[in-house]
């Protein structure tokens, strides 16, 4: 089973204020972890929401799992297989977790009362949610509505699990959770787990994409994009603040005692005399991608 | 199944406002017993215009004010099926609201004879609601935006109503006429009148729902 998207195209409006938020996309996802990467306004939701059979592109091709989803008939039999958690999730506050679990899943067509029955419980239990499943929604924390918004979209079993920036708003403890939740998740289906988040893919996926203003940057495993930033990395430690300039790009910044340390990437650091080469991780592998492309003649 | 959880999710005011319609025009109703015209013509202002005009506002907001639209759009099932189905459970309260009314109009001893038999009664209500339910969803849909639908039909029913004569007098104008059955009940184009507003009704509501279809501009 896998999804194959072949240039995939989409503009959002007409004339002057036409947007083209994918630019001829080409990818083929399998089973596992994939990690979509990206900066605002990458792309990253408008391609979420054209599996979910939800935007129809302007141009270009969809397979999943062998439906077409430009017909009607491919994309009712996408969504009965798909399991989707929007990056903006809407509750309705009146109803309790079961109860809107429940509804959920009669609009998800379980319409036998024992399989739904069991099979709310189930995603409750999964999600976490078992203790407060009698509690009304307005009554949820951040975290609490986010755990809802992933047992929503276990309801029906999925194959294939698209989560829109899952993580945003969560504290580190929940994160690790929730991650953790979708591995697990992932053994036996597709997880397309979208994030600007590094370390959230890092920890994750074997295989992923950086999307970056509607095209694809990056193809590949972390481990890829990890191995780009090989060299260009380095710790730069200034006693008077000075921020390194000379083509290399700040990837964080630390305030010691006597001085100040820069992590940096870039080709050249023979300006600073301390320079020292550092271990690259994902982070640095990502912003080492993304200045590469600043770089590129015409600004694209 | 479904529809109870509709129901339960309708926001409040999408039930207080007609009860509390219902109400007032039972307290008025029943004040104005003695004069038995006056008490007639409050009971066909409430079921031929003020039911109808409630039923339009309500509907306008049934789909794009709905914060769970993203999910519900994305469920396994056709898009025009969540309209129909909202619609339905609007004109359910419609009905039950009416219903209950005439029942009190009984017990209260007003007449309604004149709206024609108790079956054809029900179309002064029905008709006019259905109508009017059709066009708001359909420019709500068109505009993304409850307000816009509601506000059409304030002003078309505004306009309905100051106009009359003009409408009814229109060889064309009086098969949209609105309330031909409260208004002008032995008028000879009552049926033709009341067969063009429920087929422009229906097709109203089968243009939004296929306005729908375009799940992305919901979003
Ligand atoms: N419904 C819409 N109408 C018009 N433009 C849109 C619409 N949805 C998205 N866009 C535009 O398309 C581009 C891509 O947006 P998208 O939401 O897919 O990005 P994203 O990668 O999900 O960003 P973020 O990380 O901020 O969620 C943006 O420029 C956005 O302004
Ligand atoms: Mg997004």
């Amino acid at each position: 089973m896998d999804i194959q998207i072949t240039a995939l195209s989409k503009t959002y409006g007409s004339g002057r204020s036409a947007v083209r938020a994918l630019r001829g996309v080409d990818l083929t996802i399998g089973e596992g972890m994939f990690g979509l990467l990206g900066p605002n306004g990458a792309g990253k939701t408008t391609l979420m929401r054209i599996l979910a059979g939800l935007v129809n592109p302007t141009s270009g091709r969809v397979m999943v799992a062998g439906h077409d989803l430009s017909t009607e008939r491919g994309k009712v039999a996408v969504k009965a297989m798909l399991g989707y958690l929007p990056q903006e999730l809407g509750l309705y506050p009146e109803l309790t977790a079961r109860q809107f679990l429940d509804y959920m899943a009669i609009l998800k067509g379980l319409d036998d009362v024992r399989t739904r029955r069991a099979r709310v419980d189930r995603t409750l239990e999964m999600a976490g949610l078992a203790d407060v499943a009698d509690r009304r929604l307005k009554g949820f924390s951040g975290g609490m509505k986010r755990r809802v918004g992933i047992a929503q979209a276990l309801l029906n079993d999925p194959r294939i699990l698209i989560v829109d920036e899952p993580t945003a708003g969560l504290d580190p403890e929940e994160r690790i959770r929730f991650r953790n939740l979708l591995v697990d998740l992932a053994s036996d289906r597709i997880v397309i787990l979208s994030t600007h988040i590094v370390e959230d893919i890092c920890q994750t996926c074997r295989d992923m994409a950086v999307l970056d203003r509607g095209l694809v940057r990056f193809r590949g495993s972390p481990a890829d994009l990890i191995a780009r930033a090989r060299g260009v990395v380095w710790q730069i430690r200034t006693e008077n603040g000075h921020k390194p300039d000379g083509g290399l790009v700040v990837v964080s910044t630390l305030q010691l005692a006597n001085g100040v340390r820069y992590r940096v990437v870039g080709r050249d650091a023979s300006a600073h005399p301390g320079a020292e080469p550092a271990q690259p991780s994902l982070e640095d592998g990502y912003v080492w991608l993304m200045q590469a492309k600043d770089a590129l003649p015409g600004g694209e | 199944m479904n529809l109870l959880y509709h129901l339960r999710i309708y926001r409040r005011e999408h039930l207080a406002l007609p009860a509390g319609l219902w109400m007032l025009f039972a307290l008025m109703v029943a004040f104005a017993r003695m004069d038995d015209g006056r008490a007639c013509e409050m009971a066909c202002t409430f079921l031929g215009f003020v039911l109808p005009l409630m039923a339009g506002i309500l509907a306008a907001s049934a789909i794009v004010d709905d914060p769970v639209l993203e999910l519900q759009l994305a469920a396994p099932r056709a898009p025009w099926r969540i309209l129909v189905e909202r619609l339905a459970v609007l004109l359910g309260i419609v009905a039950l609201a009416a219903l209950a009314y005439q029942v009190y109009l009984g017990a209260m001893g007003i007449d309604l004879t004149g709206l024609g038999n108790p079956a054809a009664r029900q179309l002064a209500w029905l008709v006019p609601s259905l109508a009017l339910m059709g066009l708001s969803s359909l420019v709500a849909l068109a505009l993304v935006q409850g307000t816009g639908g509601a506000l059409l039909v304030g002003l078309l029913w505004l306009l309905q109503i100051l106009a009359r004569g003009w409408f009814v007098a229109s060889p064309w104008a009086r098969y949209l006429f609105l309330f031909m059955r409260v208004r002008y009940a032995d008028h000879p184009a009552l049926a033709a009148n009341e067969l063009c507003l429920l087929g422009l009704g229906m097709l109203l509501v089968i243009d939004a729902g296929w306005l729908l279809r375009k799940t992305e501009r919901y979003l």
